[in-house]
């Protein structure tokens, strides 16, 4: 039976090729929208090296300083100083690690000027996120520790620097200090924002240890808790977050305050990557009231939202073309229902056809989403970003080809199946 | 002959209401596609108040914390040495120094209030050589100076719009304002206009004084990015040289360095990517919507060659026909934008409260998005209505 339908349906769709290339047109241009904007946020928020273990890993990026009369406010990323002792050590983790934000530094090779983008980092920044080295090594908590002066390049920098030639044990200057490079590393996509650098340094490496010291000196204010710094917990397993969330609350309890007339309250969070981009996205850093607010929902409903919406008209489309092109078969239908077809085999073989329709349809937009992905990869119009597809974003398609199958084939299906045999044989009208 | 035509579309209703969805649909892509290019250019269009070709900007930033947070002794020490290291180039006259630089560096956010009216507003806090340097075109008071050293209240210097939504047609100049855990601000003067990006709307914007005289709070007064004009012979070798030299001066810290033509550049590249890639989709969604349309049409005029050849037997001429199809289209195409003009109209109403656009930008919009869909609906249905006047008659009939 399915058999027959293929062939009838075959023969269809190469009678009427102008109305064939319209459906494959109308499905494969929708998946390619939708599927590149999935492969896009899935490489933006989804587990891709260096930040795999997206499921059991927590970031502290911003706090908040108030005192009790409310007449300072400070928020902002926290200082090293501050996460090193209150973040660091923290208890059920399997591994802490305290990074700076990065900036953009510069290097000369004789006249050529070379801009990178540079993060300190301490020696767990290795253990806890995963880095795809292309030789050496990291350098170690040791090395990390006692300031040597030692960096982890990408494979870009390489480039810059150093040609196709390998780089580990050479040197490279960066801002007037000298580096001896101890790995290179896979390039790292900008929207990785918790790992993206060119290069990366031991923090210990700075000529003042102003960042090391919690509450330095008489008049520092904020310096004390604000800084550049942020830190990354890694959870032995994804079942422990919320007792890691809870394990910083107690310890944010004990924060000590240098100067309590200025500050004597800090608010903070550990929040999972899809909570953060949640709160980059809704977030309202300023308001007090909300700051340890997350937004998931928001961000998932705008998300599934918007992307319904943008079928919306592609669905619509696809129905007006196959109550169309459905009418213009009228009379093979009135044929078929006076030898006593009943409505549902009619309906189910005109959705398995139409089916049939939008997988071809799915083909052609999955070599098309392939393409584009290709090309945005290729122009570096997002630094470093490699696209692709895989089967998250490929079952996703699916899903979205099917349903517009079957969505777009019923409505006219049963419309059709409702006709008068008479009425049909004669070319009937809907 | 509407009345007419409203008929015609209503006996076949269920299937013209998907063909009105599907135009309605395009509508609401057109327009807000469009909304978003007009709102681009009108804010374009709208002078920056500044002049910043041969502006170089050399910024400095603290490794282990954001410069929001203000400089200590000695910090403060490496931006006044970083200062005079400028000031002591031959290619360099004058030299200001600001909290951000123009083109994607940022701004600090503050709400003013005057009589019980809250306004937030972006501001820069920038040294007395901020105007001459970007060459601000100051309509009232005047802008900052010594005088302004040791003052127990705040001078500000506001853009006409700001002056507008404060005061009104009132002069600003000298009168004061309040603003959360301040000293008293007064207004000094006012400048034409401020924008900080290429597309940023010409909204409201304030200028604080920076100073580096002793008095100063050595918390907040102090700028790290300082803006100059020069037009060295190279440019790259004057970039190298000048890193150099301010080398010493800045230890610990990372010096970004260039010009605002090559910001603006950047900016305007990053902020272009997002509506062109929204018009590469509304375009390829209108050719599949208008590839669909002709299928559909073409379909539907074929089903009624018994109507069109007893119309052309009873003597109405191919003109007839063509008005009849085309008409019976447009009736359609004006009832689904007449639902997208309503649906659009609740958007402008939305914006004007948030003050994201003004009505002329929808009402520009609107127009563009009802000339784009009513040329594509026509253009889809030309070869179809043409198809239906060459029905003959006598073959239509016999088909009965």
């Amino acid at each position: 039976m399915l058999k027959n339908y293929v062939k009838i349906a075959f023969k269809v769709f190469l009678r009427r090729k102008f109305y064939t290339f319209i459906s494959l047109f109308g499905i494969s241009f929708t998946l390619v929208v939708l599927m590149v904007a999935a492969a896009l946020f899935d490489h933006f928020a989804g587990p891709y090296p260096p930040e795999t273990r997206t499921d059991r890993t927590l970031y502290v990026v911003e706090i908040l300083a108030t005192n009790q009369e409310g007449s300072q406010i400070n928020s902002g990323s926290p200082s090293y100083a501050f996460l090193d002792r209150y973040v660091r050590g923290l208890p059920g983790a399997e591994g802490v690690s305290v990074f700076s934000k990065g900036g953009v530094s510069v290097s000369y090779d004789d006249v050529e000027k070379i801009e990178s983008h540079v993060m300190l980092t301490d020696g767990s920044f290795w253990d806890v996120f995963a880095f795809d080295f292309l030789e050496g090594r990291p350098y170690t908590e040791q090395e990390a520790r006692e300031g040597s002066f030692v960096a982890v390049i990408n494979e870009a920098t390489r480039r810059k620097f150093f040609g196709e030639e390998s780089a580990v044990g050479k040197r490279i200057e960066v801002d007037g200090q000298n580096f001896r490079v101890s790995g290179v590393v896979a390039n790292v996509p900008i929207f990785r924002q918790k790992t993206f650098a060119d290069i990366w340094v031991p923090v210990s490496t700075s000529p003042s240890e102003a960042y090391r010291t919690y509450a330095p000196s008489e008049g520092y204010g904020s310096y004390t808790f604000r800084g550049n710094f942020q830190a990354a917990i890694l959870a032995w397993h994804s079942g422990d977050i919320p007792l890691l969330k809870e394990a910083f609350q107690t310890r944010l309890a004990q924060v000590e305050f240098p100067d309590p007339r200025r500050y004597d309250r800090i608010q903070a969070a550990a929040y999972t990557p899809l909570e953060e981009i949640s709160r980059q996205a809704y977030g309202e850093g300023f308001s007090t009231a909300a700051f340890t607010e997350v937004y998931v929902d928001d961000l998932l409903f705008t998300l599934i939202g918007s992307g319904l919406l943008f079928m919306l008209l592609p669905a619509l489309h696809l129905i007006n073309l196959n109550v169309s092109r459905i009418m213009e078969r009228a009379s093979e239908i009135g044929v078929r229902k006076t030898f006593g077809a009943s409505s549902r085999s009619l309906v189910g073989q005109f959705v398995v056809e139409n089916v049939l329709l939008t997988l071809m349809g799915g083909v052609v937009g999955f070599l098309l989403s392939f393409w584009v992905l290709f090309a945005l990869s290729h122009s570096q119009l997002i630094q470093y970003g490699q696209f692709h597809l895989n089967y998250r974003i490929f079952l996703f398609g699916l899903l979205v080809t099917l349903f517009f199958g079957v969505f777009s084939g019923v409505y006219p299906a049963w419309k059709m199946s409702r006709l008068h045999p008479a009425e049909a044989l004669r070319g009937g009208s809907l | 002959m509407i009345k007419h035509l409203l008929k015609l579309v209503w006996n076949r209703k269920r299937a013209n209401l998907l063909l009105m969805g599907e135009i309605f649909l395009s509508f609401l892509v057109v327009a807000m596609v469009v909304a978003q290019c007009v709102i681009y250019a009108n804010n374009f269009s709208h002078s920056l108040g500044f002049d910043y070709e041969d502006i170089w900007y050399v910024s400095l930033n603290k490794k282990h914390a954001s410069g929001s947070m203000g400089f200590k002794g000695e910090e403060a020490q490496t931006l006044k040495q970083t200062h005079q290291a400028l000031l002591d180039l031959d290619e360099v006259e004058m030299v200001a120094a600001s909290e951000h630089v123009p083109f994607g560096g940022g701004l600090s956010m503050d709400s003013f209030s005057k009589d019980g009216r809250n306004v937030s507003v972006p501001y820069f806090r920038v040294t007395d050589e901020f105007e001459e340097v970007m060459k601000l075109e100051l309509v009232r008071g005047r802008w900052f100076d010594r005088s302004d050293d040791g003052l127990n209240w705040e001078p500000v210097v506001i853009n006409q719009t700001l002056a507008r939504a404060l005061f009104g047609t009132k002069n600003p100049v000298g009168e004061k304002l309040e603003a959360r855990g301040h000293n008293e601000l007064r207004v000094i003067g006012v400048i034409a206009a401020f924008r900080t990006g290429v597309f940023s709307a010409p909204g409201n914007f304030a200028f604080k004084r920076a100073s580096w005289s002793k008095g100063a709070d050595q918390w907040h007064g102090l700028p790290a990015k300082f803006l100059f004009r020069a037009s060295p012979e190279g440019a790259q070798v004057f970039e190298k040289r000048l890193r150099n030299e301010l080398r010493d001066a800045s230890r610990n810290w990372g010096i970004d360095i260039g010009t605002l033509s090559q910001r603006r550049e950047t900016d305007l590249k990053n902020l272009l990517i997002l509506p062109i890639a929204e018009g590469i989709i509304a375009f390829f969604l209108l050719l599949m919507v208008g590839l669909g349309l002709s299928g559909v049409l073409w379909q539907n005029i074929t089903r009624r060659t018994r109507e069109i050849g007893l119309r052309r037997a009873l003597g109405a001429v191919a003109g007839n026909i063509y008005g009849q199809f085309l008409g019976e289209l447009l009736v359609m195409t004006t009832v689904a934008m007449v639902a997208g003009t309503a649906v659009i109209v609740q958007f402008e109403l939305f914006d004007n409260l948030v003050g994201r656009a003004s009505g002329e930008v929808y009402l520009y919009s609107l127009s563009v998005a009802l000339a784009v869909i009513y040329g594509l609906i026509v253009l889809c249905g030309l070869y179809p209505s043409w198809m239906a006047t060459r029905v003959q008659p006598v073959e239509a009939l016999h088909y009965e």
